[in-house]
């Protein structure tokens, strides 16, 4: 929605007060409403659809390959699509380079080794959908999107299926590509159920006046002096905490202070979301069934 | 897979279908109230398409600059959207894919003559299709997809387009084939308007004997009209399901 000054400055003011009040009467801390289903696309290891009644949606897919590396940094590929942009729009390169290096910075390698020499590579695809029609004429950015991705991302990666391995892994200097079984009833989770691991969340908050804004919405993007992206793993904030352009508006400098507080909200949302997630990731999926 | 295992001599494919069987088609439509005018999802065995349109409205969001709005009819504009993950191998493909274009000009064409044009002079009507996951018969998903989310969308047609892919194995017409057979054998694509015999949308890309063509557009024809029975018949449930609402 295109804002008029009046009505930015309304907003602005609700919002930066002692006792904020948000345009949708949400608390500080609440999300939107989200939905999500997972292991919906039949030919790829993992997958996820995440979306919000605003109509923006994200669809995730997460391929495995066997290569030989060496290079671990060469594991994880992520390529972000957004609906009307090019492909090499800097929303879409920039998006798809904080995914990639927040996913390498924060991932256990040791779940796609298979010998010292063949590891799993693994590509994550992701589709966004369609964004909003007057996104071109408002001044609000689609960075925001970073969090919708990143938990689109998670549910395909903990969703993901690979194939039982057949040939011996005791000898890991073995020179021997690895083999597999062909039966997918067969198959093992990516991250299995009794590993620590967890793949790594990002939350975008936006600060204004003393508060801070969990998941803002697009209107409030557009009055909002700052917003930050902030990593969340396993319980603890990891990189990136960067800021992010959540408007095209004029920004102001925040107060230090406002940064720790971001980073305590964070962390108590951080559980719940998670949690949240996994649910999502018991309810089972048929295959024929009825996800649109 | 030697081109042989196509028809097994008891008359099995590979998938265990008889010659003139279809793959199991699913379609729903409306699922993106919020983010569309009209939305649906065609599912014809493993292949999976989402179709989203928008529009009838004054600007296309897709449309180039300087493109003139036509005092005769809508302009459609086609985005295709065929992600790497889609087909079983990896792939990238460039937005501007040659085939890509041709089959949305194709479908252009084909709905031109479709929908009523004189309702929607001066008005842009934006087609979305994404490709979830491709397992043969691209142009009769992305047919059968929009033609649902036109309806969704409330854009009046004369009636429904069906589409289906026949080809030949040696001297037997298969219908509906998968990506096994699309590989190996010539087909051809087409598009029926609604219980008539009358042809809106045929593609063959490759070289088909003309003697056996007849009888492979008799069998798609006869498949069209089964795959129009099964549109119509999701198109009235959710007709139901919005009259229950009001």
């Amino acid at each position: 929605m295109v804002l008029s000054t009046a009505e930015k400055s309304y907003i602005y003011d609700s919002l930066a007060g002692e006792n904020s009040t948000r345009t949708d009467s949400r608390k500080n801390n609440e999300f939107r409403p989200l939905k999500a289903v997972c292991s919906f696309v039949p030919n790829c290891n993992g997958s996820s659809r995440v979306y919000n009644p605003d109509g923006i949606e994200c669809i995730t897919s997460v391929k495995a390959k066997v290569i030989r590396t060496k290079e671990l940094s060469d594991l994880i590929n992520v390529d972000v699509d957004v609906e009307g942009q090019r492909d090499n729009s800097t929303l879409c390169l920039s998006l798809s380079a904080m995914i990639q290096r927040a996913l390498v910075n924060n991932f256990d390698f040791e779940v796609l080794r298979l010998t010292d020499k063949y590891y799993f590579q693994l590509y994550v695809d992701i589709l966004v959908l369609s964004v909003p029609g007057d996104f071109k004429n408002s001044s609000y950015t689609l960075y925001s999107l970073l969090s919708l991705i990143s938990m689109g991302t998670y549910l395909a990666l903990k969703s993901a299926k690979l194939p039982l391995l057949t040939s011996t892994t005791n000898d890991r200097e073995i020179e021997e590509e690895p083999s597999f079984a062909d039966d997918w009833e067969l198959a093992t989770d990516l991250i299995p159920a009794e590993s620590k691991f967890q793949p790594m969340l990002i939350f975008v908050v936006g600060l204004v006046g003393s508060n801070v804004l969990v998941d803002p919405s697009l209107d409030e993007e557009e009055v909002l002096e700052s917003g930050l992206c902030i990593g969340y793993c396993q319980g603890n904030i990891v990189a990136p905490i960067q800021s992010v352009a959540l408007s095209t508006a004029d920004g102001k400098a925040f107060n230090r202070k406002l940064l720790t507080k971001a980073l305590e909200t964070v962390k108590q949302i951080g559980q719940p979301v998670v949690e949240a997630l996994e649910s999502i990731l018991n309810t089972e999926v048929d295959e024929y069934g009825s996800f649109f | 897979m030697s081109r042989l295992e196509l028809y097994s001599p008891e008359g099995l494919r590979v998938d265990g279908r008889r010659w003139n069987e279809l793959r199991r088609f699913e379609c729903q439509i409306n699922t993106h109230p919020n983010a569309a005018d009209g939305s649906s999802y065609v599912q014809q065995g493993n292949s999976k398409v989402l179709c989203l349109v928008k529009g009838p409205m004054e600007h296309g969001a897709n449309l180039a600059a300087g493109t003139k709005l036509d005092p005769n009819g809508p302009v459609l504009s086609l985005n295709i959207n065929y992600p790497p993950f889609a087909s079983n191998e990896r792939k990238k493909r460039p937005k501007n894919d040659r085939r890509l274009q041709e089959i949305s000009i194709i479908l252009k064409r084909c709905f031109m003559k479709t929908i009523v044009l004189k309702n929607y002079s001066r008005t842009a009507i934006d087609i979305n299709l994404t490709v979830l996951a491709m397992d043969g018969g691209l142009l009769a998903c992305f047919c059968n997809a929009i033609t649902l989310a036109l309806i969704d969308a409330g854009i009046s047609l004369y009636d429904y387009v069906s589409a289906v892919s026949v080809g030949l194995y040696d001297q037997t017409p298969l219908l509906d084939m998968n990506a096994l057979e699309e590989n190996d054998l010539s087909f051809v694509t087409i598009g029926v308007v609604g219980d008539s015999d009358k042809l809106n949308l045929t593609l063959c890309e490759d070289k088909l004997p003309l003697d056996k063509l007849e009888r492979l557009i008799s069998l798609g024809i006869e498949g069209c009209h089964r795959l129009k029975e099964l549109m119509d018949l999701q198109v009235r449930v959710a007709g139901g399901q919005l009259q229950e609402r009001q």
